[in-house]
């Protein structure tokens, strides 16, 4: 006689958690109980790193802005510091303190995001008006501060591609103080002690900090379970040692420690990009061996062809960049043979490693949990399968 | 989820279920009823499709539009065929962004295809990634289309 | 630096007092991280001191990935990255090996190599020794192609046939697939 309780399969698929992308996950269960995961990632595999390897230095940049279209300004952010470190590029003090407040901007909207997804996923769609509603809001607002220029291509290798608007200050200070207070407390009152949200999220997806480690975890995920470690702080590129801000930590390492941890997050970058903005530093924006005016003379512009066409000349070496993304660490490692084109260039992506620690995860959780677990680690196929 | 025969038979061979698409339903007459968007890629459509007004559902085979977002790669390419043979004729294709309709950036890449190397598509939306009023320019030009197909019987 | 090692290069030195010379060939800080050259048969033992040595507890892979050298008789660069966030201190571990030579799988030491194991063997066909767990996990299971090496020829496009109902592997029209920005991606350029 067949058990009444037998183990079964099942597809969770194509988008497990709420958009998060293409990816499926064959669960292994017992009744409700989920006994064993098999992710099957690879459905965004878009070969980027190979595109790279056939790009210039800016085309590369336009690559890894595809890669996390949520975070923007992340990967790029990322790819730019692998090329100045290659090239020994001097980033002038304004585009150093423009690139910081674009990455908190950019972390914002991301844990905004991530929080609205979560709330999805653990039963209530009533926090992702609020963050569509912030995110439409930031994105407006970023077209009048890059002055229109694509956020694929603003951040770049020496610099940023043109100056902000003059009235940048102005307008993030309104935002800081206006906006995005009211929206935070409201999903703050929405979430935070809401009893439901809780039931779904505390000590759910639970991870102690050695399993966390050994996982590969980093960002959020890492810190959620008491692990102090934030790139920013403790190995700090552009100017983030010089700026007061904190890393707020959680231990429990649940679904609930990670959302909590998301909006703290949020204050601090916000502290940040308030701080940085009220101390813009005046002058250039781009290192001049990067960026020609168009205004010169025809050696300028053929040298502007020149840099724009077949790229910049890198010398030969090998270079690792780290940089501290709104879902965790993201790297990029080139490779250069002293060509205008990398080498190898490789993504280091914070979701792949937690894609992979799923299954431990989820191991005994109640199926319907594997969802809201999946939306606590914020995770993004594109970035995971490049 | 719910248990037909395109479920099962798409969870044997791809292990997707196909109703868990996101699919979107429009209330004008004229307009094609509803659309499932398949986002393959970094382009999001949902945002657009939201803004535009309209409510999201979630079946294939209450879908008469397949909207193909962003770069179909190879390994989704079978995923994206499935849904449109379990759409009801007759059904239209949308390829939502550059990636969807060329490959856009992508496409020299050995992991990507074309949607309409996939599916037969009846209206490009070009943009990276393409906005809203993309979106609705494309919907309305699929809907004179339909008005002309009506037309000519 | 910290207290225990004045520079980068000491802590170099460190490790490599703990191996015999052909262990570990090669020491060096490459862009402010220890670049450590490992022999093949050694990459296990040298992992597992880095990771339990108390001066070193290099407790996490951050990331694994593997450069195609076609010219070389050690053609494919293993490179592990590892970070230790208790010392602040990263280091690269770089492993030469060649086709059809199976290197130790790092698994028994840092369980999340093996999705990168899976992913170098799948992109460049680098061979490893009690995984786990290998199969395909990017591509789709029909691909047999390695396509990050560098003598990668062009893939067929996958179409589907209408008329047959069926998906087919057509050729790609000439100068798509390896063409990007007009630059053909399996040629070096200088």
């Amino acid at each position: 006689m067949i058990p009444w309780q037998s183990v079964s399969f099942a597809n969770i698929a194509p988008e497990p958690s709420a958009g998060i992308g293409m990816c499926r996950l064959v669960a292994q269960l017992d009744g409700e109980k989920v006994r064993r995961i098999d992710p099957h990632i690879g459905f965004s595999h878009r070969g980027v790193e190979k595109l790279a390897e056939g790009g210039t230095l800016l085309q590369g940049l336009v690559l890894a802005d595809k890669l996390n279209r949520s975070a923007p300004f992340s990967c790029t952010h990322a790819f730019a510091l692998a090329a100045e470190r290659l090239t020994g590029a001097k980033v002038p003090e304004r585009a150093v303190a423009v690139r910081m407040i674009l990455a908190e901007t950019g972390r914002i909207l991301s844990h905004l995001r991530a929080t609205a997804n979560l709330a999805a996923d653990a039963g209530t769609d009533v926090v992702e008006p609020l963050a569509r509603q912030a995110s439409e809001r930031i994105g407006a607002m970023l077209d009048v501060i890059c002055r229109g220029c694509p956020a694929a291509v603003f951040v770049r290798a020496g610099g940023i591609a043109n100056d902000v608007a003059p009235q940048t200050p102005e307008i993030l200070f309104r935002w800081l103080t206006r906006e995005l207070p009211s929206v935070l407390s409201e999903i703050e009152d929405l979430l935070t002690e809401n009893a439901v949200f809780k039931s779904r999220t505390v000590g759910v997806g639970a991870i102690d900090a050695a399993d966390a480690l050994a996982a590969g975890f980093s960002g959020v995920n890492l810190r959620a379970c008491g692990v102090d470690w934030d790139v920013r702080k403790k190995e700090p590129y552009e100017a983030y040692a010089a700026v007061p801000f904190e890393i707020p930590l959680k231990t429990q390492g649940d679904c609930y420690a990670r959302y909590l941890l998301r909006l703290f997050e949020i204050y601090q970058s916000m502290a940040i990009i308030r701080h940085v903005s009220e101390h813009l530093p005046a002058g250039e924006v781009i290192d001049p061996d990067f960026d020609v005016g168009a205004d010169g003379g025809l050696t300028e512009l053929s040298r502007r062809f020149e840099l724009y066409g077949n790229g910049m000349k890198t010398p030969a070496g090998e270079v690792y960049a780290a940089t501290e993304s709104p879902s965790g660490e993201f790297g990029v490692f080139l490779v250069s043979d002293g060509g205008a084109r990398p080498y190898r260039c490789r993504f280091r992506s914070a979701g792949f490693p937690v894609m992979q620690a799923l299954n431990r995860m989820t191991e005994g959780c109640d199926l319907a949990d594997v969802r809201v677990i999946l939306g606590s680690l914020a995770v993004q196929t594109t970035e995971v399968d490049r | 989820m719910g248990m037909n025969g395109g479920w099962t038979d798409c969870l044997r061979e791809h292990g997707f279920a196909a109703v868990a698409f996101k699919a979107l339903a429009a209330a004008a007459c004229s307009d094609p009823d509803a659309v499932l968007a398949a986002a393959t890629g970094c382009c999001s459509c949902f945002a657009p499709l939201v803004r535009s007004g309209k409510t999201p559902v979630f079946n294939p085979h209450h879908a008469d539009v397949l909207l193909v977002a962003g770069a179909v790669t190879e390994k989704a390419a079978p995923v994206v065929r499935r849904l449109y043979d379990q759409m009801p004729a007759p059904k239209y294709v949308i390829a939502f962004g550059n990636c969807a309709i060329t490959g856009g950036v992508f496409g020299g890449s050995y992991a990507v295809t074309r949607a309409a190397d996939i599916v037969p598509v009846d209206v490009c939306v070009t943009g990276c990634p393409p906005d809203a009023a993309a979106l609705i320019d494309g919907i309305d030009r699929l809907r004179a289309l339909i008005r002309r197909e009506i037309k000519e019987g | 630096m910290d207290a225990l090692f004045k520079s980068q290069e000491e802590f170099g030195r460190y490790v490599r007092l703990h191996f015999a010379r052909q262990d570990i060939a090669d020491v060096g800080v490459v862009s402010g991280m220890t670049a450590l050259r490992v022999m093949r048969a050694a990459v296990l033992r040298v992992m597992r001191f880095l990771r339990d040595d108390p001066a070193c507890r290099f407790t996490q892979l951050t990331d694994a990935c593997c450069v195609h050298y076609p010219d070389r008789q050690d053609c494919f660069e293993l490179n592990y990255f590892l970070l230790s966030p208790l010392m602040k201190r990263r280091l690269r571990l770089v492993c030469a090996t060649q086709e059809d030579v199976a290197v130790a799988s790092v698994c028994p030491v840092f369980p999340n190599a093996a999705w990168y194991e899976r992913e170098m063997w799948e992109m460049f066909g680098v061979a490893f020794e009690n995984h786990p767990d290998m199969r395909r996990l990017l591509l789709p299971d029909d691909m047999t192609a390695r396509p990050l090496r560098k003598d990668a020829r062009p893939a067929d496009r996958l179409v589907y046939d209408e008329s047959k109902g069926r998906f087919v592997r057509q050729k790609r029209e000439s100068g798509r697939q390896a063409v990007l920005f007009g630059v053909d991606l399996n040629r070096r350029d200088a």
